[in-house]
């Protein structure tokens, strides 16, 4: 059942929350016993005011702060964390009727793209389709959860690189990641501050609109938080930009299935081809350097001092003390994310690479401007594999791991908004195609997403 | 070894803003003031607190300083217990103003620059920092916005950095951005044409010249046994020495980035023409304002323009009775009390009418100069009738010669020791016959006639 049919119900009477709620508990937990989507699950769920959203079940992301309840970012060394304040997207769905259901398994500090980074305190999610196969990450546990509930939901995920367009198209839903600044950060762990951006995975392309309407929006506790309007905008003609670039480097059948796609689409609309070049070239470097460089700052705080894993402390010298803590909780990929951060941005490296990075994110930004000049939005594939199986991703070269983002890192630096769709192929698995539109376009993004999913149905 | 001194200065100052420099909570000592934000919590992020902005570009054309077209905060990164993101914000390029200038007497202070940043939390140690088992790391403090200023290498003297870090502080609280709630904590650089040598945590004006003139001592030691280093210490208040930090100090790396939580702040042409309307008289011009309106003597002027509160006594009196005579008794006697009890004149600002009423008894001869500054030292430490004191302890001057001359002959007949050393040309002897019949007569006497009588009595006894 789709939201807003959903919400309807709720309000007439026809669902009783108080048993919806308990029976979705039960599901959650034999499908989490089967699939690990969940770090954990709301005891007993229920709504705490009446609003918009009254009795909508949520699933969060385990990287967004959420009082009383264990945020642990799928790291070790946050295990056992339990805040005692609420995120500001959680206050707002809380205060608009909301119901949190758990915290979603996500890759250690969103750092990863097929969820298989976490601590060993957590176990990996399994893809919905088949469970010998990733369900992409970071945001691993809020697509299969999304796919798999047979039950009204919607999760609230994040992404830095693609955390929410990789799952969502290796789980067969759509994400929605919005304009940066558009959704308040206030209480979102942070992995890359400039580049996160908290937004919706979810079954149905109409159930993200009513849920970005209640957490969007300015927030004077994030100061990058934006204050003007979202803009409509009036197409007589669509545009849709194509980047050949993109389709060139793809699966054969994912390049197949986006073609057909693109044919369908050409039925209402005009394609454009656009360049992305700098973006095509530069941007997982560039979004590599300024992500790790910020990741290494922001991780520095877990030292076993005031949250989450600690020890004996008496009689150590701190320095001894927080090696120990850091060495023994973080995972193989955070401490290198950490480390590549500190070096990027260390004299005598930092103007090669962490300054440069940052100037050639300006130059990406100015591409994308350049680029909606002649589209309204810029379709490419979002990922140009289908999810591996686990064991292949042990053996990949994390330079290659690193790459598979290279779709989806584009419009994460530029900022703009952008939603995934999925599209059947002629595999066991679905593939996607990502939708993008200029900054704080959002609204009008989903409306034209949703014209488009119908017509490649 | 007679090099000169070359030393540095970079000081730390608390500003007194109603929150912190990133989260709402009370800035200050109030216990328990701690958030998620200045907690370093997960998830927690900073917002800009604006006046500490205001309060920093105040100071920075209060000091003459080109200011900078934005502001950016960058994250400083290091490890150490006190600071909880194990990240400083602080400002690195631009840093908010640069290139400022003020005069202590005839010699210019060139500020390089000054910018605002975080203070971290403040750590205890039970015992001596490096035998100490654990610390207790108190995070009420962690947060506070801090102004640092950082001068050229400019003072020749520890005592002049005395008289600027006085003059700065005098700065600030006009500015209203400081008071005594607020620490000030300096860093000197100190070298004698060899290594530099930092000296760190120095936590007063006092400390300041003490720690210095130590280290200029103990550096011409060093260089005379060819032992001199660049180094780190630590100034130790306790002992009154400087102590080498334990760990070394290798070329300091903090792998700056821009903190990309806040956005850039503009600082616009409005905004700063707007402050620099508010701007209270500065010392300089104030001092200027004092000669030229009371005609008072300009080493008074500058005592006064330099304490903002002394000043507003004067400033109150001065219409009623002499400036002259209320500037000297502020700059001396009432000066001087207060620095022996180690209060500041603001303790004594519900005591301006009191030491009017001295004043105006001193102008009209019903008191001595002297009998009001005893009676001062004890004001100011608690306020009373002055009136009811002078006629209580029978204060009122006494110009009857007979009276005097009794007591006078007393004296004179007691200490003939000192009449000999007196005819033998011992001049300072009178005003030791003067000041005991002051005492004997409660610092009544009118000290004039007892300088005439006493001469008189001298001359006239038998040799
Ligand atoms: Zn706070």
């Amino acid at each position: 059942m789709k939201v807003l049919e959903f919400l309807q119900k709720v309000k007439q009477n026809e669902i009783n929350i108080e048993d919806y709620l308990s029976e979705i508990v039960q599901k959650v937990r034999k499908i989490n016993d089967e699939y690990h989507y969940f770090n954990s699950i709301v005891e007993n769920p229920k709504p705490e005011h009446k609003g918009k959203l009254f009795g909508l079940p949520v699933s969060v992301k385990d990287l967004i702060i959420t009082k009383g309840i264990e945020t642990t970012a799928s790291s070790d060394i946050l295990k056992g964390f339990i805040p005692k304040y609420d995120a500001t997207v959680v206050e707002r769905l809380k205060n608009a009727g909301a119901v949190i259901i758990g915290k979603t398994v996500c890759d250690a500090f969103g750092f990863g793209s097929f969820n298989l980074n976490i601590g060993k305190s957590f176990q990996p999610p399994l893809n919905p389709i088949d469970k010998k196969h990733v369900t992409g990450g970071s945001s691993g546990g809020a697509g299969g959860i999304t796919q798999k509930a047979d039950f009204t939901h919607v999760a609230i995920a994040t992404s830095t690189g693609g955390s929410i367009e990789c799952p969502s198209a290796f789980c067969g839903v759509y994400g929605f990641c919005p304009t940066y600044g558009l959704v308040s950060r206030y209480g979102l762990i942070s992995y890359a501050d400039s580049l996160d951006k908290i937004g919706i995975i979810a079954k149905y392309i109409e159930d993200i609109k009513p849920v970005l309407k209640i957490i969007a929006g300015h927030d004077e506790k994030d100061n990058t938080s934006l204050s003007q309007q979202v803009k409509t905008k009036e197409v007589e003609c669509l545009k849709v930009g194509i980047v050949t670039q993109a389709l060139e480097i793809v699966n054969e059948e994912i390049r197949k299935a986006v073609e057909g796609c693109i044919k369908k689409i050409e039925k209402h609309a005009e394609i454009v081809e656009v360049s992305l070049q700098k973006a095509m070239k530069y941007g997982v470097a560039t979004y590599y350097i300024i992500a790790t460089a910020e990741a290494s700052t922001n991780l520095a705080r877990y030292c076993g001092l005031r949250f989450g894993r600690n020890e004996k402390i008496e009689s150590k010298h701190f320095r001894e003390y927080f090696a120990e803590i850091r060495g023994k909780y973080f995972s193989e990929e955070e401490k290198r994310r950490i480390l590549l951060g500190t070096f990027v941005r260390m004299a005598g490296f930092k103007q090669r690479y962490y300054v440069k990075a940052t100037k050639i994110r300006k130059l990406v930004i100015e591409e994308y401007k350049q680029a909606f000049n002649k589209a309204d939005i810029i379709l490419t594939p979002t990922m140009a594999i289908f999810p591996p199986k686990i064991d292949e991703v042990e053996k990949m070269d994390i330079i290659d791991i690193y790459n598979s983002d290279l779709l989806t890192i584009p419009p994460n630096l530029a900022g703009v908004p952008h939603i995934t769709i999925p599209v059947q192929t002629n595999k066991k698995f679905p593939t996607s195609i990502m939708l993008c539109s200029n900054h704080l376009t959002d609204y009008w993004l989903i409306d034209i997403a949703t014209k488009i999913d119908k017509w490649i149905k | 070894m007679t090099e000169k001194a070359k030393i540095g200065l970079e000081v730390h100052i608390q500003i007194k803003t109603k929150s912190k420099l990133f989260c709402s909570c009370p800035s200050g000592k109030s216990e328990n003031n701690v958030c998620p934000i200045c907690l370093g919590m997960p998830g927690a992020l900073p917002t800009p607190n604006k006046k500490a902005i205001e309060y920093a570009i105040r100071l920075a054309l209060a000091l003459n300083c080109e200011l900078a077209e934005k502001i950016i905060f960058w994250r400083k990164c290091y490890f150490y217990p006190d600071l909880p993101k194990n990240f400083q914000i602080t400002q690195l390029e631009p840093p908010l103003a640069k290139n400022g200038k003020l005069k202590i007497g005839k010699k210019i202070i060139y500020i390089r620059e000054l910018h605002l940043e975080e203070d971290p939390a403040s750590i205890t140690y039970p015992a001596d920092i490096h035998s100490s088992r654990y610390c207790i790391v108190d995070h009420s403090r962690s947060g506070t916005p801090l102004i640092e200023l950082v001068t050229e290498p400019c003072f020749d003297s520890a005592k002049q950095c005395r008289l600027f870090l006085t003059k700065l502080v005098a700065i600030l609280k006009c500015l209203k951005i400081f008071d005594e709630s607020c620490v000030l904590r300096v860093d000197a650089n100190v070298s004698l044409n060899g290594p530099r040598v930092e000296i760190k945590n120095i936590g007063s004006i006092k400390e300041v010249e003490r720690a210095i003139n130590y280290e200029i001592i103990r550096q011409k030691h060093f260089a005379k046994l060819g032992k001199l280093k660049r180094e780190t210490r630590l100034w130790d208040s306790t002992s009154k020495t400087t102590k080498p930090m334990r760990e070394k100090e290798t070329e300091e790396e903090y792998g700056y980035i821009v903190e990309p939580n806040i956005s850039v702040i503009e600082i616009t042409k409005e905004f700063i023409e707007k402050i620099k309307k508010e701007l209270p008289e500065l010392p300089d011009q104030k001092a200027e304002r004092l000669i030229k309106q009371y005609k008072i003597k300009p080493e008074f002027a500058e005592i006064l323009s330099l304490d903002y509160d002394l000043c507003e006594i004067f400033e109150n009196i001065a219409t009623d009775i002499s400036p002259n005579l209320a500037a000297s008794f502020l700059c001396t006697e009432v000066a001087g009390a207060l620095n022996y009890e180690e209060l500041e004149a603001k303790a004594i600002l519900d005591r301006t009418e009191e030491i009017k009423e001295l004043l105006e008894m001193v102008e009209k001869n019903k008191i001595t100069r002297k009998a009001a500054k005893k009676i001062v030292e004890k004001l100011i430490s608690k306020k009373f009738s002055v009136k009811q004191f002078v006629s209580t302890q029978d204060m009122y001057l006494v110009s009857d010669e007979k009276k005097l001359e009794e007591i006078c002959k007393k004296v004179v007949k007691e200490n003939k020791k000192a009449v000999e050393d007196y005819k033998n040309g011992k001049e300072k002897v009178l005003q030791f016959f003067i000041g005991t019949v002051m005492k004997m007569t409660n610092f009544s006497a009118d000290p004039q006639l007892v300088r005439k009588i006493i001469l008189r009595l001298i001359e006239n006894s038998a040799n």
